[in-house]
């Protein structure tokens, strides 16, 4: 049993709290990322689990088993640095044997346990090599390898994708996922880049100053953020500010939005509406479904799959709008007049202040 | 607080010897350089005077020594600068396949004893040395020249002995200046003198600090030499220390020049390393 | 590119300064063969007998052997504990790493002869004057800045992440320093063994105040002798030293490729 969990987990530095009072449960075998902008606490709390630093506050445990205060080499957690950190004057096999060692496997087991895990990152026979010989998404596998080998309980990940390009970052998503679910190894993943987390996660936890914002699965993060931090720092959405009335938003300017959420606030609530970019749809016309608002095509750019249009609603907000550049609407020249279409149910609907 | 036992527990051993071997007895020569020697009678305990240091400004042979110390310097430095700029440039600019063989004969002087250097000079340079011998040989005088016990003398050894320092810093200075820059210049119409003048020579200009301090440091404290190629009569700081400790037993007086000239190189040594902070701000 | 190449001029004038340096070199090798007991150019005939006068000779014999002694004796003392310290100092395991840094470095700014005099009134106080553990003692004073300069250089050049992955891998605090930060920190420190060595095998500023008439070592022999007049077995043992030291040098450069250390 590897399930992490940490209780009332805080580290401050002298009167700085990075990781304020913070409790998750990882159930095992899932993988959880710790996503949030940076300096927001989610390496240190990573590097405490892993016993490089020591917490002010709370508990660890692992399987049951409290490792608050353990050194790191008691704690049998595998973890991956953002720089590889492989050790430059050995060979990819003694970097991987090199935890198999310190538990006292050798001899024809520790050969096989080596083989065996840099079969997993599909680097069989670059055992003689050393690190400096080989590429950085190779170097990448090998600290993979290299933490694995000694099946530890708990797998961790300091941001380690962010030092290779965009194309071999892709490539190495797909195989941490497989690698992961084969293993089915209990993993907490620190990055900043959301479509990372995302895309790998069972469940993400979005954290901002060394507090949770929201702890759930991708899709819930995506669709219903909890807080306006959420809201915002996933996805490209626009933010209009807005006052509730009569079960829809009122935008100023006569503008008036319809939004699922609104028919549960008192009229008079200032709200803060998201609106994610992909959500919205342009048309010559008012169109039937949801509010259609009118407004001016202020600048047009074009991105290859995408058309980002930025459109000035009213005296007050500029809305970005992205259209697929194959569709619909994906030809509108700058300083047409057209409508914007926002279904209500693709509105996020928070109160102003809250959790931002 | 575990890892500040084991720090202290690392540290210790060091920092014992230190004390006891280095602190402790530089400490004990402020006491010293305050009393007072009596020929024949030895050290006074009981008299505390500062007649030991104001002799060091007001006594002709003193004052004598000081200046030629701080004028050897100065003039060991600027040869070093001058001699040892070319051979940096050639170090880091000249064709990449001189690099290691120059820079391994500028070492070697560096790493052969100092004794065994200042002895090289010695046959080179004493009456009947193989200089003398030359010019001898070779009409251009009839007289040995006067190259040892004097300032000549002592300006080749010390420039011969200092040399590698500068270049190995001046080498450490070129290496910094990014050649794009230099090539800017010269888009923009620098003549190559003009390149040096504008752009080289000012952006080495900390290491051309940082080695001249280094050299005029090791210069004004250097004993070997000085005494190997200037004898017993031609005498600098250093060496007159050390004749005041072991010939004269003159303690005081040798520990008040000590004291005098520790104190000038930590007070150089500290002013250069707070200009090469600033550089370093403004870079 | 050529514009950026040195001309002419400053090449040969740069190849005269280096071929000034090797002059003294050069002209004490010449020294130890040559007949004749003042050295001429050309020399005039060539002879081994003052090599051999050398090595028969218990003086010199004896100052080579102490100094030899000295010199690893110290340079190894000054490894163990300059590394412990700056380790210790590198890692901010106390404070005031900066203070404590500067203490270590301090011997390298003192000038040597005012340490010398300072180390012979305080030996000859506490009654220790003449004793072989006293110049050892000094001689790791003044070599221990050196490998304390190669040790914090070499450590400021690790990734800390690497021992972290030690650390995490299972390897505790000794284990990583032996099998992960001491390989890599081992070219620097043969460098600063290297320059300790040279320092301990040269020094006269501090050893000729210390030294009793039992310990004499090599360079102390060589500049009390000269202080008798050019003698041709000087330039022998010179020459001797000179090779051991073109030797030592050219092993350190193919071993740890020295020249970067310097």
């Amino acid at each position: 049993m590897s399930n992490v969990s940490l209780r009332h987990l805080a580290k401050r530095y002298g009167k700085v709290a990075v990781v304020k009072d913070v409790s998750l449960e990882i159930a095992e075998g899932e993988f959880v990322s710790l996503l949030g902008p940076s300096g927001c606490g989610k390496t240190t709390i990573l590097r405490m689990v892993a016993g490089l630093i020591e917490p002010s506050d709370g508990a660890i445990t692992v399987g049951g088993r409290d490792i608050t205060r353990l050194p790191p080499n008691k704690r049998n957690v595998g973890l991956v640095f953002q720089s590889y950190a492989l050790f430059p004057h050995m060979t990819v096999f003694e970097n991987v044997a090199f935890g198999l060692r310190r538990k006292g496997e050798g001899g024809a087991a520790l050969d096989e346990r080596v083989r065996e895990a840099l079969a997993l990152v599909r680097l069989e026979g670059y055992g003689d090599r050393y690190p400096r010989q080989l590429s950085g998404g190779q170097q990448q596998r090998v600290a993979m390898a290299r933490a694995i080998a000694p099946r530890p309980s708990v797998l961790l990940f300091d941001e380690p994708l962010s030092n290779l390009d965009a194309k071999l970052r892709d490539e190495m998503q797909i195989e941490l996922k497989r690698l992961q679910r084969d293993l089915n190894i209990t993993t907490l993943f620190v990055t900043h880049d959301q479509a990372e987390a995302l895309s790998l996660s069972d469940r993400v936890c979005v954290m901002n100053d060394g507090v949770i914002q929201q702890f759930d699965t991708p899709e819930e993060i995506y669709h219903r953020p909890a807080t306006a931090f959420v809201a915002s720092f996933i996805g490209k959405p626009n933010r209009l500010a807005g006052t509730v009335k009569d079960g829809a938003v009122d935008l100023g300017d006569g503008l008036m939005l319809q939004s699922s959420g609104a028919a549960s606030l008192d009229d008079g609530t200032p709200v803060d509406v998201f609106i994610r970019q992909e959500a919205v749809t342009l048309s010559a016309s008012p169109n039937g479904e949801g509010t259609s608002l009118p407004g001016t095509i202020v600048l047009r750019s074009f991105s290859g799959a995408q058309v980002q249009y930025v459109v000035r609603l009213g005296n007050r907000f500029e809305v970005v709008v992205e259209v697929a550049s194959s569709g619909e609407g994906a030809n509108l020249a700058q300083g047409k007049e057209v409508f914007l279409t926002i279904r209500p149910q693709d509105t996020i609907i928070l109160r102003s202040g809250a959790g931002a | 607080m575990k890892s500040l036992r084991t720090g202290a527990l690392l540290l210790s051993p060091l920092l014992f010897v230190l004390l006891a071997a280095f602190v402790v007895p530089l400490l004990l020569l402020v006491p010293t350089s305050f009393q007072e020697y009596r020929p024949g009678q030895g050290i006074a305990t009981d008299v505390w005077t500062l007649q030991n240091f104001v002799r060091i400004g007001a006594d002709e042979f003193y004052r004598e020594v000081v200046l030629r110390t701080i004028g050897l310097g100065i003039a060991v430095t600027l040869s070093c600068l001058l001699l040892g700029y070319p051979v940096a440039y050639l170090i880091v600019r000249g064709n990449p396949r001189w690099r290691l063989p120059l820079t391994l004969l500028v070492i070697f002087p560096l790493m052969l004893n100092l004794v065994v250097r200042s002895f090289g000079w010695i046959v080179l340079l004493t009456n009947r040395g193989v200089v003398n011998n030359l010019l001898i040989d070779i009409g251009l005088i009839e007289r040995p020249l006067r190259l040892m016990f004097n300032m000549t003398g002592l300006m080749i050894g010390l420039t011969h002995i200092y040399l590698p320092f500068m270049v190995l810093m001046l080498v450490a200075a070129l290496q910094n200046v990014p050649r794009d820059v230099e090539s800017a210049a010269a888009t923009l119409g620098s003549s190559r003198f003009h390149i040096f003048r504008a752009v080289t020579l000012p952006l080495t200009a900390p290491g051309i600090i940082s080695g001249s301090i280094l050299v005029f440091v090791l210069t004004i404290s250097a004993l070997v030499t000085p005494r190997m190629l200037g004898g017993p009569t031609y005498q600098v700081m250093a060496t007159l220390i050390y004749d005041e400790f072991m010939l004269l037993l003159d303690w005081p007086s040798g520990s008040a020049l000590s004291f005098a000239l520790a104190i000038a190189t930590i007070f150089i040594i500290w002013i250069s390393s707070r200009m090469t902070k600033r550089w370093a701000g403004l870079a | 590119m050529n514009e950026q190449r040195p001309g002419l001029t400053i090449s040969s004038v740069a190849l005269l300064v280096v071929l000034f340096l090797q002059i003294p070199v050069i002209v004490v090798m010449l020294a130890s063969f040559s007949e004749t007991s003042y050295l001429t150019i050309p020399p005039q005939g060539w002879t081994l007998k003052w090599f051999e006068a050398v090595l028969t000779d218990r003086t010199y014999i004896d100052a080579i052997k102490n100094s030899l002694i000295l010199a690893v004796g110290s340079t190894t003392i000054s490894l163990v504990l300059g590394v412990a310290a700056s380790y210790a100092i590198f890692r901010k395991l106390v404070p005031g790493s900066e203070a404590l840094t500067s203490l270590l470095m301090a011997p390298l700014i003192i000038p040597s002869v005012v340490i010398g005099v300072a180390l012979l009134q305080y030996f000859t106080l506490v009654g220790m004057r003449g004793s072989f553990w006293v110049l050892l003692i000094a001689h790791v004073v003044i070599t221990v800045p050196y490998i304390v300069r190669s040790a914090l250089a070499s450590l400021s050049g690790i990734d800390l992440a690497v021992e972290e992955a030690a650390r995490v891998l299972g390897a505790n605090g000794f284990t990583t320093f032996r099998l992960v930060t001491l390989p890599l920190i081992k070219p620097g420190l043969v460098a600063g063994a290297l320059f300790s060595f040279v320092t301990s095998m040269e020094n006269v500023p501090v050893t000729i105040f210390l030294a009793g008439p039992r310990d004499t070592t090599l360079p102390i022999l060589i500049f009390t002798s000269v202080e008798m007049g050019v003698n041709p077995s000087v330039a022998a043992v010179s020459t001797l030293l000179i090779i051991a030291t073109a030797i030592v040098l050219l092993a350190a450069e193919r071993w740890t490729g020295f020249h970067r250390f310097v």
